[in-house]
């Protein structure tokens, strides 16, 4: 990804992380949408190419003028281009998978469908969250660029959880009052919600720690695993506040079924802990 | 040679980057075959369904027999509405079951209960209806 310098591997897979981030803070809403579930499998494969090469066409357009630097040839382009549709349709696959939306019970021009349809929209937040999500050039060297905190940090552990809130409420209100979050839960094994849990942990320590996150350096100066923990601990039990609460407060899921409020709440704490990691970043105006 | 006319340097990638991208090419390939391979030899057929009921299970109330619906046709299914009639000690039993979609060339699963701890017996399954796209 942006190829019109060398990265290292260490750098590219923070981009990656960022484009993985950046195509799950386009897509989420998308992603627990049962109408776009429904319309993949009912739209055309004709349509879906069409779609898809489109997809590409904006894609090329978007690195050409934003995504890369303006002397990338169109080698370089093109090539991030693929790599964006090539994640897209993986991270696509994976969350339609953990949320049980695609398993073997359907054919695979059903799960390409999907993956197609849901993929898209992914592939165009990974072009963007790589392009724009990303440490500042002039101060924020993000992440763990060089192991060291960055000069004039503003860690503050209260008012950094505050923050935390706030995005997970943000990200989680898009989602909790919709029927998909019943559908999920109920259909979701406890592995199910196994894998989600442990999907959302790691999405958000991919997040604040390795993706080189804009603001995540000055927000976020310590690198030790013990103040890691505290931070992505924290900003999950945010997430799952704000998950259970927006449930509780719209309704969305019975209270006297304790499990499938459980269920429902750990469902939408993904969504939530994306707004507790990269919309907290967001959030805040880097100094 | 003009320095103008110097070709563009191949693109600069390390060894993870090269690799995502044979890999996103290897699965874009993979994708554009499929679907164009169901636009070529798909049909025009309309959705064909077909009914198929499994073992019931009497071991308590209602009775459940499972009910599996393929549609053999080109076309999806939308709200599939199944029917099933049987007889019990004499009386005429009716049960249905409905399916959101039912996409072409797929089987979808589900169950229909009657009431009672007797195994309806001349079960016919039907479908009562469903709605094109």
């Amino acid at each position: 990804m942006r190829v019109s310098h060398e990265s290292t591997v260490r750098q590219s897979l923070r981009e990656y992380g960022r484009g993985v981030a950046g195509g799950l803070i386009f897509a989420l809403p998308l992603l627990f949408t049962m109408e776009i579930w429904d319309a993949a499998l009912m739209i055309s494969p004709e349509h879906l190419l069409l779609y898809l090469a489109a997809t590409f066409c904006l894609l090329l357009l978007y690195n050409r003028y934003a995504g890369l630097r303006g002397d990338a040839s169109f080698a370089e382009v093109a090539i991030d281009s693929v790599e964006e549709l090539g994640l897209g349709l993986v991270v696509s696959f994976a969350i339609l998978a953990l949320l049980g939306r695609i398993g073997v019970e359907h054919t695979w021009p059903e799960i390409i469908h999907r993956v197609v349809m849901e993929g898209m929209t992914l592939a165009i937040g990974v072009s963007v969250g790589t392009a724009q999500l990303g440490a500042s050039e002039s101060g924020d060297s993000g992440g763990m660029d060089d192991d060291e905190p960055d000069c004039g940090v503003t860690y503050h552990y209260p008012a950094q959880s505050a923050i935390a809130l706030c995005g997970a409420v943000l990200f989680a209100a898009n989602i909790a009052p919709t029927e998909e979050v019943g559908k999920i839960a109920r259909e979701a094994s406890v592995g199910a919600l196994v894998a989600i849990l442990a999907f959302s942990l790691l999405l958000g320590l991919g997040v604040l720690y390795f993706a080189a996150f804009r603001g995540s350096n000055h927000h976020l100066p310590e690198r030790e695993w013990t103040w890691m923990t505290r931070e992505i601990i924290t900003a999950y039990a945010a997430s799952l506040a704000a998950s259970g609460s927006m449930l509780f407060l719209f309704g969305s899921l019975p209270a006297a079924a304790p499990g499938l409020f459980v269920a429902g709440t750990i469902v939408v704490a993904l969504p939530a802990m994306l707004g507790a990691s990269a919309g907290r970043l967001l959030l805040q105006l880097e100094p | 040679m003009s320095p103008t006319d110097t070709p563009p340097d191949p693109p600069k990638k390390n060894p993870l980057e090269w690799t995502i991208f044979g890999l996103s090419l290897a699965i874009l390939a993979g994708v554009l075959g499929i679907l164009a391979h169901e636009a070529l030899t798909g049909g025009d057929e309309p959705a064909r369904l077909v009914l198929e009921l499994g073992t019931p299970l009497a071991d308590h109330d209602p009775i459940r027999i499972p009910i599996r619906v393929t549609n053999e046709g080109d076309h999806p299914a939308i709200d599939v509405r199944i029917e099933v009639r049987g007889t019990a000690d004499g009386e005429t039993l009716r049960s249905e079951v409905s399916f959101d979609y039912v996409s072409a060339r797929s089987t979808r699963a589900g169950w229909v209960g009657f009431p009672g701890e007797t195994i309806p017996s001349a079960l016919r399954p039907r479908v009562v209806g469903y709605t094109d796209p």
